[in-house]
């Protein structure tokens, strides 16, 4: 297997980077041939929080040569904390190239940083990221769940707004429920035998649905009565995990609601909703009472 | 009768040690204390006729911080002799309390002068004795006054010598500050490699042979042009390990103080002295870092100090204090190939330099300890040193 590639976007990079970070200390970075995708997370989603980053190449990556015998796809597990501290050492580099080998016999993601110090001169830095490839086996394990039908979704406000208040909450209680419908209202609320908190953010946008994406006619959130609340009960630590993840755009982030499973929560880094430009697909369970 | 009797009791007023801080100095004065305290728990006064000297040492001995303060420094430094053997008053206190006490933020804005002392029986009361005090006067009129106990312990000093070290490099703050970050920050080690035109930074660790991907940390290597540096003089290719930790402590203080930071070394095993300085007699930081031995010398030669003085024996640098030189000769003299381990000459001497550890093993975690007691008897001792 063999991968190579230059680096043109190290700021991007290293945001998705710490996001991920945040999530779990040991992650899994996917290559392929158009993509690259960041995977915190297995099938089974009905336990645990799952993270699935994706970001077109091209957008990060120059001269990019991945080839591997299972279809020219590369996986491999990491941890986060070396990933960031090596870009972090590639933020004002004139040039990055990032190629898989092995050092001293074991896997490692190699970085050749050329930095250019205060003098002008160059300073050339090499960073050594340890890793595991992944076998074909827990590869395919690895998938996206497929969750279809969502009985609302809705653009949330400034995460930065709903991060302050989901904070502000953590300490009542275990469990947050959110709930949101089509006429552009999104509700938190916590409740516990001792006290009730409720925030209501309104006036939100509900937004349209790419019918490339799925059959429009079938989606119930569509049928549905525009003030009807649906209703998602999950632990408020994955809720404020999901939060403290997504530092880089809060502005482009629609929660779709799954009544008795869980809310998927899409973080574009992109102007739009186009998943080309990066995009963070967050998967959180739902807790039952 | 009662004119002399009078002089004679102003004269032994004065403190023994009295030095005062302006505001001014108070901010660096803080920085040196917490760069001590980074190191050792403990700080070694001595306070000599003509500077004031404070040291401290770290747990393991492999690292050792002196910073010598001339009256440039001050507003205004006394002290006088010790009347017991005519040396410099010697003393050591805790550096917490002394930290609590310059607390950088506050000394820069309500302190305006700074008064330390230490008295003498004569002129103190009974609870003064043994104390350092600290009088800080403040604005609108608030004296604020500690005392410190003291132990009138001998110090620990590492006995070293620049000017016999073949290579060293000076640079500026600005560039060097910026070399750590690079590196994954719970790394203990680092490694140094020069060259005649080269000088690289590495990351060292052990674990990178660690079949479990979770426990291999990063590995940084970071390439430095020679042309960055001020002065750059080495003459052979040298790696040298140190702690990170240590490092950084050292890089961190030369950017606080806006000075060029300079390091004096010689071979793998010997320890590295940083030194940072203001021009032209203000103060002058050194910093005495243990290196790791490398894992290829022999580690047979447990009965000898034994690669320093064969190493010396087979360079014959004439007249001239060769810095790992495991006998003590007498500077003038030539190190001699055939000196035996045993043989030491019967005064002691200050430039004497760092000794070093035997290895244990394959596992090159000995550092080399330039330690000695400064009142440890000197004569035979056994060829040996027991590591600490």
């Amino acid at each position: 297997m063999r991968l190579k590639t230059k680096v043109i976007n190290a700021g991007l990079l290293i945001k998705m980077a710490v996001s991920v970070e945040k999530m779990a200390k040991r992650w899994i970075w996917h290559f392929s041939p158009d993509y690259i995708h960041f995977i915190v997370g297995k099938q089974d989603i009905s336990t645990t929080m799952q993270m699935f980053g994706q970001i077109k190449a091209d957008r990060m990556f120059e001269e990019y040569v991945v080839e591997s015998g299972f279809g020219n796809n590369i996986w491999i597990e990491l941890t986060g904390e070396h990933l960031v501290r090596a870009l972090k050492s590639s933020q004002q580099a004139s040039n990055v190239a990032m190629r898989l080998t092995k050092k001293e016999g074991l896997p490692v993601l190699a970085l050749s940083i050329t930095n250019t110090s205060r003098t002008g001169n160059c300073v050339f830095l090499s960073q050594d990221i340890p890793v595991r490839p992944l076998k074909w086996q827990e590869a395919e394990d690895l998938k996206q769940p497929v969750m279809m039908d969502y009985q609302v979704h809705i653009l949330l406000p400034p995460l930065t707004d709903v991060r302050t208040i989901a904070e502000r909450m953590r300490p009542l209680g275990n469990h947050i429920t959110v709930s949101a419908n089509m006429a552009g209202d999104f509700l938190l609320k916590v409740e516990t035998d001792a006290v009730r908190v409720e925030t209501t953010f309104s006036g939100l946008v509900n937004p349209e649905l790419d019918p490339g994406h799925c059959d429009v006619s079938q989606q119930p959130s569509l049928s549905r009565d525009r003030q009807s609340l649906a209703h998602v009960r999950v632990d408020i630590r994955d809720f404020v995990k999901f939060l403290h993840s997504s530092v880089i755009n809060p502005r482009n982030v629609v929660c779709c609601l799954f009544e008795g499973q869980g809310l998927i929560l899409y973080v574009y880094l992109g102007e739009g909703t186009d998943a080309d430009d990066g995009a963070f697909v967050y998967y959180v369970p739902m807790r039952s009472q | 009768m009662d004119v002399l009797a009078l002089a004679a009791s102003i004269l032994l007023a004065r403190p023994p040690m009295e030095a005062i801080l302006s505001a001014a100095a108070l901010k660096p004065f803080a920085k040196i204390l917490q760069t001590l305290n980074k190191v050792g728990e403990d700080l070694y006064i001595q306070a000599r006729v003509n500077k004031l000297v404070l040291s401290t040492v770290n747990a393991s001995r492999s690292a050792f911080v002196l910073v010598t303060l001339q009256p440039a420094f001050f507003d205004s430094y006394s002290a006088k002799r010790n009347a017991d053997d005519q040396g410099p008053i010697r003393c050591h206190v805790l550096l917490k309390p002394l930290l609590n006490i310059f607390r950088a933020k506050a000394s820069t804005t309500t302190i305006e002068s700074c008064r330390l002392s230490l008295p003498t029986a004569i002129t103190s009361t009974a609870t003064d004795q043994d104390r350092l005090i600290i009088t800080l006067h403040c604005k609108h009129g608030i004296t604020k006054t500690h005392k410190l106990h003291y132990a009138p312990t001998d110090p620990l000093t590492a006995l070293y010598t620049k000017n016999a070290c073949r290579n060293k490099w000076t640079i500026s703050s600005k560039l060097s500050h910026d070399w750590v970050n690079c590196f994954w920050h719970r790394l203990e080690e680092i490694t140094l490699g020069c060259g005649r035109d080269y000088m690289r930074l590495k990351s060292f660790s052990e674990d990178a042979q660690a079949e479990d991907p979770t426990s291999r940390s990063l590995q940084t290597e970071l390439q430095v042009d020679t042309n960055d540096f001020d002065l750059f003089s080495v003459q052979h290719d040298v790696h040298l390990t140190i702690s990170l930790k240590d490092f950084k402590t050292v890089l961190s203080f030369a950017d606080a103080m806006n000075q060029p930071v300079s390091a004096y070394f010689d071979h793998a095993g010997s320890p590295i002295i940083f030194t940072i300085t203001q021009p032209p007699d203000v103060f002058t930081a050194d910093f005495v870092l243990a290196s790791l031995r490398p894992p290829d010398e022999e580690d047979d030669d447990l009965g000898t100090s034994g690669g320093a003085s064969m190493r010396t024996s087979q360079q014959a640098i004439p007249s001239q204090q060769y810095p790992t030189q495991q006998q003590q000769s007498h500077p003038t003299q030539e190190p001699d190939a055939d000196d035996d381990d045993e043989v030491l000459p019967s005064s002691p001497q200050p430039q004497r330099r760092g000794i070093h550890a035997p290895s244990t093993g394959d596992v090159t975690h000995v550092s080399a300890t330039p330690f000695r007691d400064e009142e440890e008897v000197i004569g035979p001792t056994p060829p040996r040193r027991a590591y600490e």
